[in-house]
């Protein structure tokens, strides 16, 4: 007989992950008050996203930086809890097609599909990707491959322009999914924090509703009003 | 009330939530429990963490009921978008529960026992009767499915309510913690007494499998048609209460039962030998965080039903229906056999005490509390504990995971946990 209120039951030892990727821009065109508000951004994100209580146990974030070449830092996802903003530099041109290698590289790598292992699967991964939208290499390749799974609704992908050589037609050819174009005519480093603000209430209320059962996953559903610097690349 | 025949009892049974009509008294939190024949079951629902933070509705709901020698369960998730779909939660459960019987109770029964052995029925035999409904009481289920009215919503069962509930008699005392009674609803109730109206599983008429299985089918039509019409005279649209569907009913003179579910969530068993089995598999849109619903226009096609023999039955110890909030939770990892794990423990801790009252208790605390990162939806679990008797002739030819049977009541509460 029982005489203990609890009950002693196997629990698993981790949860669904919520996968953020950020693809980040650092080509000669971000210089200055530019990559310098993106590292602000970044920071920003990381301090209120670990201040949820819901996206801090889900959220695993993977930043991709690009300019002459690629990186994935940390080499995956990393908890929010484990994540810290790293520092930027802007030089060289724009790999957004080496970018976007790295990124379906880690798709297939580090997101978990359910059953694998008898494991759960990890929610719909949501992938920001911040660009001058002048890219210098082959990017259509791999940008058809990502298009792809957003098309099959296995992730939700955000293209937000910035940058002084922003080309609006351009981006529109590189954008998957919402694409939004950031002004910073008036206040390029509070333009920066307000998208990024944007961003991390975006992820935060994606990591809550996605643990809600029939939760839509469209990401154009789901996104809050974006801030006024943040316009639509209609 | 009348009668103080202590041989006769209550032998109808229903506890859980209730649909929603005219108020909406759908609670945060709710646990019941019964004794049902010769099995226990307990039921547990608790409102998500995510919910209580945003001071919105528990969505789960579920619904026990019993009757004769049948036992149904249903468990019911809402869309966690639509904030009314706890109404078709609730209805959903209610009216599947009550379907179930309903149609089962219409099945017509083998007087020989093969079924139980793996045979099947003579569609053409009709010289069998639902027996543990009185004969009073078997006039008046009116001539057939569906449980619920497809022009109304309501539930067609209040034409087999024999008597009123004043001409009942109260439980014997030893009979006391056969129920814990969350709410009556329209639910048969039937006089009998253990040994006199209800056959031994070795002599049971026992139900076809494959009628089993399409009286889940059945249940599932009448509930989908009625859920429409509830929906329509409330002056909402159905697109406003999805939510998914599970189902099980069950023969307990033979343990034979079948199981139906449409979107997340899971049906599981427990053997005795101490293996898991995931009893279900319906299809899946993929898609994470995507569910079939039953209000979905296709949702037939997305229904999965599964029946279970008297023979494969006999090794089941426990049978858990589950919203996906306890799912997720149960059957996945790390570690990699988290199904096994968490199936053994729970069955554990449900048969550590013989008060199904605590237990029920101690299960709605469990899911109300415990802590999975990311796990923050509403929890639902409902477990039907087998006695742990095993017939003679229910045994499958091999035998060889069967325990020896024990001498036991027909009404005996669950095993005990340091036998299990």
């Amino acid at each position: 007989m029982s005489d203990s209120f609890e009950m002693d039951v196997a629990l698993p030892e981790g949860g669904r992950r919520m996968p953020v990727y950020l693809l980040l821009d650092c080509s000669e065109s971000m210089a200055g008050t530019g990559i310098e508000a993106v590292r602000h951004g970044v920071e920003l994100f990381e301090r209120e996203t670990k201040g949820d209580q819901f996206a801090r146990q889900t959220v695993h974030v993977g930043v991709i930086i690009f300019a002459d070449d690629a990186q994935l830092l940390d080499g995956g996802l990393v908890p929010i809890d484990e994540f810290h903003a790293p520092a930027l530099a802007a030089a060289g041109v724009t790999s957004l097609g080496k970018a976007l290698t790295l990124l379906n590289q880690s798709l297939d790598r580090d997101v978990r599909t359910p059953g694998q292992g008898s494991q759960k699967g990890d929610w719909k991964p949501l992938v920001f990707i911040l660009t001058d939208g002048f890219p210098t290499d082959d990017w259509q390749t791999q940008r058809g491959a990502v298009l792809d799974r957003q098309e099959r609704k296995t992730i939700n992908v955000i293209t937000v322009g910035c940058g002084t050589v922003l080309d609006r037609d351009r981006l529109k050819a590189i954008a998957i999914g919402p694409s939004f174009v950031l002004d910073e005519s008036r206040d390029k480093e509070g333009a920066f924090i307000q998208f990024f603000r944007w961003m991390t209430q975006t992820v935060t209320n994606m990591a809550r509703a996605a643990s809600l059962p029939g939760a839509k996953d469209d990401a154009a559903v789901n996104l809050p009003k974006p801030p006024s610097v943040l316009q639509f690349n209609l | 009330m009348s009668g103080t025949d202590q041989s006769t009892y209550c032998a109808g049974m229903a506890f859980g939530d209730t649909a929603i009509r005219h108020v909406d008294a759908h609670l945060d939190w709710r646990a019941g429990h019964a004794r049902h024949e010769s099995y226990g079951v307990v039921g547990a629902s608790a409102i998500g963490h995510l919910h209580l933070r945003n001071t919105s509705r528990r969505d789960d709901a579920f619904a026990v009921r019993g009757l004769g020698r049948w036992l149904a369960v249903a468990v019911a998730d809402g869309d966690g978008s639509r904030p009314q779909s706890r109404i078709g939660a609730c209805y959903c459960a209610e009216a599947l529960s009550e379907g179930l019987i309903n149609v089962a109770a219409h099945l017509r029964a083998t007087p020989t026992g093969a079924e139980s052995r793996g045979g099947h029925a003579d569609p053409s035999d009709d010289s069998g009767a639902d027996t543990t409904i009185p004969p009073r009481d078997r006039g008046r289920l009116g001539s057939g499915p569906p449980g619920v009215d497809a022009n109304t919503g309501e539930f067609a069962t209040a034409e087999y309510i024999p008597v009123s509930l004043a001409e009942r008699t109260a439980p014997p005392p030893e009979a006391n913690d056969s129920i814990g009674l969350v709410g009556w609803n329209r639910i048969a109730y039937q006089q009998g007494h253990p040994g006199s109206g209800s056959p031994s599983p070795g002599q049971a008429a026992t139900a076809a499998t494959r009628d089993l299985g399409q009286a889940v089918r059945q249940a599932f039509t009448a509930t989908r048609a009625g859920l429409e019409a509830f929906i329509h005279s409330r002056r909402q649209h159905l697109q406003d209460v999805p939510c998914t569907l599970l189902g099980l009913v069950m023969d307990t003179t033979t343990g034979e039962f079948a199981c139906g579910q449409i979107g997340d969530g899971a049906i599981t068993a427990l053997h005795w030998d101490g293996t898991p089995h995931l009893l279900l598999t319906p299809p899946s849109p993929g898609g994470t965080g995507e569910v079939y619903v039953i209000t979905q226009s296709d949702w037939g096609d997305r229904l999965a039903v599964s029946a279970a023999k008297a023979a494969e039955a006999a090794r089941i110890a426990t049978l858990f229906l589950m919203t996906d909030g306890v799912a997720e939770d149960a059957i996945y990892g790390p570690p990699v056999d988290q199904f096994r794990r968490w199936s053994q423990s729970i069955d554990r801790e449900l048969r550590a005490s013989h008060q199904l009252a605590a237990t029920a208790i101690r299960l709605l605390r469990f899911l109300a509390t415990y802590e999975v990162p990311g796990s923050w939806d509403d929890r639902t679990l409902v477990a039907v504990l087998a006695n742990r008797t095993v017939h003679p002739e229910e045994l499958p030819p091999t035998g060889a995971s069967i325990p020896t049977p024990e001498p036991t009541s027909s009404r005996a509460g669950p095993a005990d946990a340091d036998n299990p």
